[in-house]
């Protein structure tokens, strides 16, 4: 840099730092105001106040400059590779779950060997496009020793694994995937699912597959079912064993998408369960306030078969500030949310017609973070359910950061349910606490009081404590336990080993 | 307040871990981070003769232009002025920079932009506030980016990189845009569809399965045992609670699970309707024929249906078409206002309007 350069940025810095003489008696935000402002005078392309800077950049892209990407193209191919692999070994009592009527079943000894394996590679180069190519793999299997009690000792799935191919403003993507959001809400097909986008923010997307059926045989009591049932069930051949072929969905989406001001899209949805209507419906989505620090989510989904809204979500989001590092923060959001249970179930179950009571939700969150990583969290909701007595769900929470890249954690959290047959108190503690650069100690206590007594019981406990070991890259290990008293078991061990191997890198 | 120490009395065990709880937070407050006096040093008296050469940012931080991860000072730095050589390490060791951290993530080159016009060297720009030794920003938003820099394709793509590095991006937490605060869990199926791009950059589809695929028969709270700050669906024993939490947001449940998941459990702990030797779980009047009683069945029925489906949606075999069947001794269960698409040969509702009646 040459000379004179240097100094007139000495010169710079020292007239910023004079002009603020009185820094010290500040506040952060306020000192730091006074400099920008100051350079803002000279440039005020680049002005900006720190207020800008924690409220979100709304006001940053009315002034912004437009100025290219200083990246340079690779010359070669440059992708993600990313392949995680998580092994879990537990050790417990089968306890938890009770047994006929709700008694306490003799317990056994078991130890699961679950794995989860997920593989990515994301943005590689094709004959047709540059970075245009996403391939997707995530798979589980578990093999059980000790007594299984019926469930089959081994058991596995794939979870999702499909192609995307990019060209220009579309996407096609083959395989198992999901689809989310909308109409659909939460969906798993094998098929295609296609995505497209217009440089003026309309975009639509369509899909079409058979639905993935979790591998539920491998289950003993549950529909599609395998010798157990057969011998439990009241009517063993009244049961439909779903075909493959005769449980498909489709489904499609139109809107329209500018980050600075929001999305608005409508959406269709068409889901067959062995050749029968299992769920038809129409949603409504709009998201308003894209940089905005005020935020309204809508989303609505109306059932073509029941011929009424099965599920309504407003959401207003209101960040008053946003906080950087350890400054101040408030934010408040107010919650409605209208269901009609019956329509939400699969419009195949007989039960989907029996009932038309719906449910509201009202209520909100109010979020403030203080200095010094403290948080206050309080939030309530009231619901009424049509019939009987309405009910309510509150809760306060305080939250504790601290420490180098915040490793500690404090969290005190008390709510309370109130329903009309039974409700709780509940109260949490839970923390994480560093013991040197890579071991971390964790806890997890929780207490339930509940309003009416449960098999004679008033109160569960569940105290869970686990030690974490991060190597400095690739891997990381834990070691824990947890213990628990509760109406349906009088006590409770279970332990757990887990290894976890993550490998993200860039691949040039 | 009385309720709960009332409470913690009856529980010492729990009063105890709160106690300790308490000690914990008291003692990581005082292990805040200490920060570099960088106010001390840019606000000295210099320049003047017999003076010292006034600093910049660049004084100590000038490695920084010729690559992010030398950005921290060395104590080449200090022993220009400073002498003290144990304090020196003291201090650059009880000052970790996590803005240096997170400089080494990301592809900015900083040479470039402060030879801008309009920067003019000033590296206040973007880092306002980083002199303060009692907290203030650490590092710029990506905002402070965006102010200059159009990425609207890149943002509609999803595609991050090479600011960000793909791998690096799935340990950070957004703080600004797509923030995940209070809430995030309820809200974020709504913004899934159309920010499908933005969640990518991020997440695969595995960070989805995570949660929503319930055939893994191992909850998240058990996969992922150490998030202790998070606030998951199934806590602690939540098998007891589990009616409770179904009743009170009844349609949750359907988020992730179908009827079937309930029905497995009831059916190997015979409470399902479809097991031949199942226990009743109901209470006495249940079935009886005042309908009016808040005991019986219809009353429930219409209250929370997805109870009853948890153990009767058997399709043919649901014992509720015996009596609610056309022509049957229960009645027409079809509510006030009912309409659909459906017509009698319907195979669904030919289970009880048998020849389409």
């Amino acid at each position: 840099m040459k000379f004179d350069a240097m100094q007139r940025m000495r010169r710079q810095t020292r007239q910023n730092l004079r002009s603020n003489a009185s820094a010290n008696a500040m506040t952060q935000v306020h000192w730091a105001a006074c400099i920008t402002a100051s350079l803002s005078a000279v440039q005020p392309a680049l002005a900006q106040t720190p207020s800008d800077v924690v409220r979100g950049p709304m006001t940053e892209f009315a002034n912004r400059t437009h100025i290219e990407g200083d990246a340079e193209p690779a010359q070669r191919d440059q992708f993600e590779l990313i392949t995680r692999s998580r092994l879990t070994v537990a050790g417990f009592q089968r306890a938890l779950t009770p047994g006929p009527g709700g008694a306490i079943v003799t317990t056994n000894t078991v130890a699961p060997f679950h794995e989860a394996l997920s593989l990515a590679a994301t943005r590689v180069d094709t004959p047709i496009a540059k970075d245009s190519l996403d391939v997707q793999f995530a798979a589980f299997g578990q093999v059980t020793a000790g007594p299984t009690e019926g469930m089959p000792p081994a058991t596995w799935d794939v979870s999702s694994a499909f192609v995307s191919q990019r060209l220009g403003g579309v996407t096609v993507s083959l395989g198992r995937q999901p689809v989310t959001g909308g109409a659909a809400r939460y969906r798993r097909l094998d098929g295609a699912v296609v995505r497209g986008r217009t440089d003026f923010g309309l975009m639509a997307s369509a899909y079409y597959g058979l639905t993935v059926l979790p591998r539920w045989d491998q289950w003993y009591g549950t529909n599609s079912l395998g010798d157990a049932y057969e011998q439990w069930s009241a009517a063993p051949d009244s049961i439909v064993i779903p075909a493959r072929g005769e449980n498909w969905m489709g489904g499609m989406s139109l809107g329209w998408s500018d980050e600075r001001i929001g999305t608005a899209s409508v959406s269709f949805h068409h889901q067959a369960e062995n050749l029968s209507i299992a769920d038809e419906s129409l949603g409504v989505s709009l998201r308003l306030g894209g940089w905005s620090p005020v935020g309204l989510v809508a989303d609505a989904i109306y059932s073509l078969v029941q011929r009424d809204w099965s599920d309504v979500r407003l959401l207003l989001d209101w960040a008053l500030t946003r906080s950087q590092g350890n400054g101040l923060g408030l934010g408040v959001r107010a919650e409605l949310l209208h269901t009609l249970p019956a329509a939400l179930l699969s419009q195949t179950s007989v039960l989907s017609v029996f009932s038309f009571e719906q449910v509201t939700e009202l209520g909100g969150e109010v979020d403030l973070q203080l200095p010094l990583g403290m948080r206050f969290g309080l939030g309530g909701f009231a619901q009424d359910y049509g019939e009987g007595e309405p009910g309510a769900r509150l809760r306060a929470t305080y939250q504790f950061l601290s420490g180098p890249a915040e490793r500690t954690l404090v969290r005190l959290v008390t709510s309370r349910v109130v329903l009309e047959q039974n409700g709780y108190v509940q109260l949490r503690a839970s923390g994480a606490f560093p013991i040197g650069p890579r071991f971390t100690a964790y806890a997890d206590v929780y207490q339930y009081f509940y309003d009416e007594p449960i098999q004679g019981h008033s109160t569960s406990t569940f105290a869970a404590a686990h030690l974490g070991y991060a190597a400095r890259q690739f891997w990381n290990a834990r070691i824990g336990g947890s213990a628990s008293q509760s109406p349906i078991a009088a006590l409770d061990l279970q332990v757990m080993a887990q290894l976890n191997l993550e490998w993200d890198r860039e691949v040039r | 307040m009385v309720w709960l120490s009332t409470r913690l009395r009856r529980s010492p065990l729990l009063a105890l871990l709160y106690l300790g709880v308490a000690i914990a937070a008291a003692l990581a407050c005082r292990r805040q981070v200490a920060r570099f006096p960088h106010a001390a040093h840019l606000g000295m008296q210099c320049g003047e003769p017999g003076q010292p050469e006034c600093f910049t940012c660049l004084s100590c931080h000038g490695e920084i232009t010729k690559d992010p991860k030398l950005g921290h000072p060395s104590d080449q730095n200090c022993k220009n002025c400073h002498k003290n050589e144990r304090h020196m390490q003291q201090v650059l060791a009880a000052t970790p920079s996590l803005a240096m951290q997170r400089a080494s993530a990301i592809h900015f080159d900083h040479a470039k932009h402060l030879a801008m016009p309009g920067v003019e060297g000033q590296c206040i720009h973007c880092h306002a506030g980083v002199v303060s030794e009692s907290g203030g920003p650490h590092f710029p938003p990506m905002g402070k980016c965006f102010s200059c820099h159009e990425h609207q394709d890149q943002w509609d793509r999803g595609v991050c990189a090479p600011c960000h590095s793909s791998a690096d991006l799935r340990n950070l937490v957004p703080e600004t845009f797509l923030a995940h605060g209070p809430g995030w869990d309820r809200r974020h199926g709504a913004l899934a569809m159309t920010t499908t791009a933005q969640c990518s950059a991020c997440h695969t589809a595995e960070s989805c399965d995570d949660c929503h695929d319930v055939s893994q028969n191992m909850t998240i709270e058990r996969r992922k045992a150490t998030q202790v700050g998070g606030d998951f669906v199934h806590p602690a024993d939540f098998l007891t609670r589990h009616a409770m939490e179904a009743a009170s947001e009844p349609a949750r449940c359907l988020s992730c699970h179908r009827t079937e998941t309930c029905d497995s459990c009831h059916m190997a702990r015979g409470v399902s309707a479809g097991r031949i030797d199942a226990v009743s779980p109901h209470p006495p009047g249940w079935m009886g024929p005042d309908s009016l009683d808040p005991r019986h069945h219809g009353r429930s029925a219409r209250r929370d249906i997805l109870s009853c489906a948890s153990c009767h949606d058997q399709g043919p075999a649901t014992n509720c078409i015996t009596c609610h069947k056309v022509g049957g001794s229960g009645g027409n269960p079809h509510p006030n206002g009912w309409q659909s698409q459906r017509t009698p040969s319907d195979l669904m509702c030919s289970y009880c309007h048998i020849g389409g009646l």
